[in-house]
């Protein structure tokens, strides 16, 4: 167990292309740190950066507080799943899981049972026989999660490791990785492109962009207070409707007016919009915020399309050439083509600065 | 009508045969039909210009009895096992080498495989004269490094090294080609995991590369061993009177001895059949032998 740090890590791939940028983290010990991003953003490359796949150009990277840069993958302690799984193809899932241990010295007795105790956690004792081409998708995912789990290394890394998973076992095996991580204790660092696995997984998220990290933050706090654009349309299903529009001011009240909307700004949020007065600015909605009604609300629409989901509805709506997306109550009495009245939740509305796509509030 | 039609439709069924025909002449007139004439043959004495003579397995019997069939088969067997061996083994290094990404990899490559491709009477003439004591290149070059040369082709020993050098030349190319295609194709991921598991580069040569190869280096094992033991050329061409003490001589320059210069016609098949037997058997031990390890893959 042990705290990963990453201080200005920097990789250039041959003149310019730029996968990781200035990038700084601390991962605390025994935390499931989530490294979440759209492709190409550098996530495998950060990963491979802690594991020693690829030498940074520049930064340091510590694991344990011991400056690991020049240190070689095999002595940083550290394990790794694959994305394919990597399993040696022409060893049984024992072998694969045995063969950690068997460069390291390990004595046979103690090696069994170190496979055996990984075996029993993830529930493959009597696939141990087998060679990779006679596992399935989701038994060689375990085996590969076995290999790393016998070494007993300070720190689990995971690159995308559910996404050749169907979608029924991947929601089962993330409730997996949440207890094996509970059991095991350890350090993890786990990088996925899907939004739902890191909200659902993650003790911390890390969003990535263009090489950079755009937020780090508790799944909660990336919901709930996202620091900027980017965050704020990555994080959440259907994402967060955006509205342009500017800041005015009218008898005193300052107002949000939108291409197709107009609203008073709460008292909360009014000191530190005013700055923006007369400047262009998004406001941000959750669809969860967005309430409709028949009576009078802040805007009318026209119901687009409505996709019930259990016990809720998801209503795109249509506001002359924009498009809101609305969760409401399944109750909810709306059916296409009617025009309602909707009505945002202005507590929970998020303002982001055009300028700097920051968010101001 | 009926009839008409019927003959119309064999006729268009005989056609594509007709097209083969040339072909499946030439091949059973060439190919077939000699494989089963010299089967015919090796029971016989015949010097071509007599009559033949039946003596049943007579040939056969005398070969076994006969000291250069015995002399012939060990040469060969020498110089299979260190062409094949160190063939191999050599052409397994460079792949290696030539997999990782380095500057002027084509050029590598074309010069490994540019012997295979050349024509064989031509280089072994070529290498002749590399050998040769006086004016030979290679002693030259032993000279530079301050090596004492050595009398290549006049020697039992270092003749059979020569040749053997020689085939390994001509042939590194074809077996590099084929190990590079699948050295190439071996998933990189494997070797970052075992990296992380604990391996060095030894140990991935050992437990990845090597394993992962295991069919393709059978494959070359396999024809290897049966394109060696039908050497002939570089030995006629290097050593044309069978080499010093006769170590140079293989089963087919044997074999081409007794045909062609003492017309042994029916002792040439015979032997031309042993040989056949041999590589079979060969063939069959390998693929038996390693095949069942390999089957995992
Ligand atoms: N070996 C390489 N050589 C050159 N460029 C590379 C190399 N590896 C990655 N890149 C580039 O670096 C950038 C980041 O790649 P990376 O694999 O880290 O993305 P990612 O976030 O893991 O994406 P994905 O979700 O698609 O796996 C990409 O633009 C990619 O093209
Ligand atoms: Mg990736």
């Amino acid at each position: 167990m042990s705290t990963v740090t990453l201080k200005n890590v920097t990789k250039v791939f041959g003149d310019s292309v730029v996968a990781v940028d200035n990038v700084s983290l601390e991962v605390e010990d025994g935390e499931f740190m989530i490294l979440v991003g759209p492709s190409g953003c550098g996530k495998s490359t950060t990963l491979r950066i802690i594991a020693g796949l690829e030498t940074a150009t520049g930064g340091d990277i510590y694991i344990g507080g011991r400056l690991v840069n020049d240190v070689l993958p095999k002595d940083r302690d550290i394990a790794m799943v694959f994305q394919n799984y990597a399993l040696y193809p022409h060893m049984t899932a024992y072998a694969n899981m045995a063969f950690g241990l068997k460069l390291r010295g390990v004595q046979k007795k103690e090696i069994d049972e170190r496979v055996k105790e990984a075996a029993e956690i993830l529930n493959i004792g009597e696939l141990l026989d087998r060679k990779p081409r006679e596992l399935s998708g989701g038994q060689s995912q375990r085996v590969a999660v076995g290999r790393a789990i016998v070494r007993k290394p300070k720190v689990f890394l995971f690159d995308e490791p559910l996404s050749n998973l169907d979608l029924k076992l991947r929601v089962q095996m993330r409730a997996e990785f949440s207890k094996i991580h509970n059991k095991l204790g350890a350090t993890m660092i786990y990088v996925t492109h899907d939004q739902t696995e890191a909200m659902t997984m993650g003790d911390r998220i890390a969003v990535m962009r263009e090489g950079g990290i755009r937020q780090l933050a508790d799944p909660g706090a990336l919901y709930q207070s996202p620091a900027n654009r980017f965050v704020a349309q990555f994080i959440g299903i259907p994402p967060m409707n955006m509205i342009d529009g500017v800041i005015a001011e009218e008898g005193g009240a300052l107002l949000f007016k939108g291409d197709s909307c107009r609203v008073t700004v709460p008292d909360g949020k009014g000191d530190l919009l005013r700055p923006f007065l007369e400047k262009k600015v998004t406001m941000g909605v959750r669809p969860e915020d967005v309430s409709v009604s028949e009576g009078k609300g802040m805007a009318e629409a026209v119901v687009d399309v409505v996709q019930p989901l259990g016990p809720q509805k998801f209503l795109y709506l249509k506001m002359g050439d924009c498009e809101y997306t609305a969760r409401v109550p399944v109750e909810t009495k709306a059916r296409v083509n009617d025009t309602v009245a909707i009505v945002f939740d202005m507590e929970k509305v998020h303002f982001f600065d055009d300028a700097t796509d920051r968010a101001i509030v | 009508m009926q009839t008409t039609a019927s003959s119309r439709s064999k006729r268009l069924a005989i056609t594509p045969y007709l097209y083969l025909l040339p072909a499946f002449v030439v091949i059973l007139t060439f190919q077939v039909l000699p494989i089963f004439y010299s089967l015919f043959v090796s029971f016989f004495e015949w010097d071509i210009i007599r009559a033949r003579r039946f003596v049943g397995l007579g040939n056969y019997l005398d070969l076994f009895r006969d000291v250069e069939f015995w002399q012939a088969l060990f040469n060969t067997t020498v110089f299979a096992a260190g062409s094949v061996v160190f063939g191999l083994a050599i052409s397994l290094f460079i792949a290696v080498l030539l997999s990782r990404k380095i500057a002027g990899l084509n050029c590598y490559r074309l010069a490994y495989f540019i012997p295979y491709v050349t024509a064989m009477t031509a280089v072994a003439i070529v290498w002749k004269w590399l050998f040769n004591p006086q004016f030979g290149l290679l002693n030259y070059l032993l000279s530079l490094v301050g090596l004492p040369g050595t009398r290549w082709l006049q020697d039992p020993f270092w003749a059979r090294v020569a040749v053997i050098i020689f085939v390994i030349w001509k042939t590194m190319g074809f077996n590099i080609l084929i190990f590079l295609t699948r050295l190439l194709d071996i998933d990189k991921t494997f070797y970052e995991a075992a990296e992380i598991d604990g391996a060095g580069p030894w140990r991935l040569f050992r437990y990845i590369t090597w394993p992962l190869l295991g069919p393709t280096t059978l494959f070359l094992l396999i024809i290897s061993t049966i394109f060696s033991f039908q050497m002939f050329v570089p030995v006629y061409i290097m050593t044309p009177d069978g080499g010093p003490a006769n170590s140079c001589s293989t089963m087919v320059f044997f074999l081409y001895e007794n045909a062609y210069v003492d017309f042994r016609m029916g002792y040439a098949c015979s032997i031309a059949y042993v040989l056949f037997f041999i590589i079979l058997a060969l063939t069959l031990i390998q693929r038996k032998a390693l095949g069942r390890k390999l089957s995992g893959l």
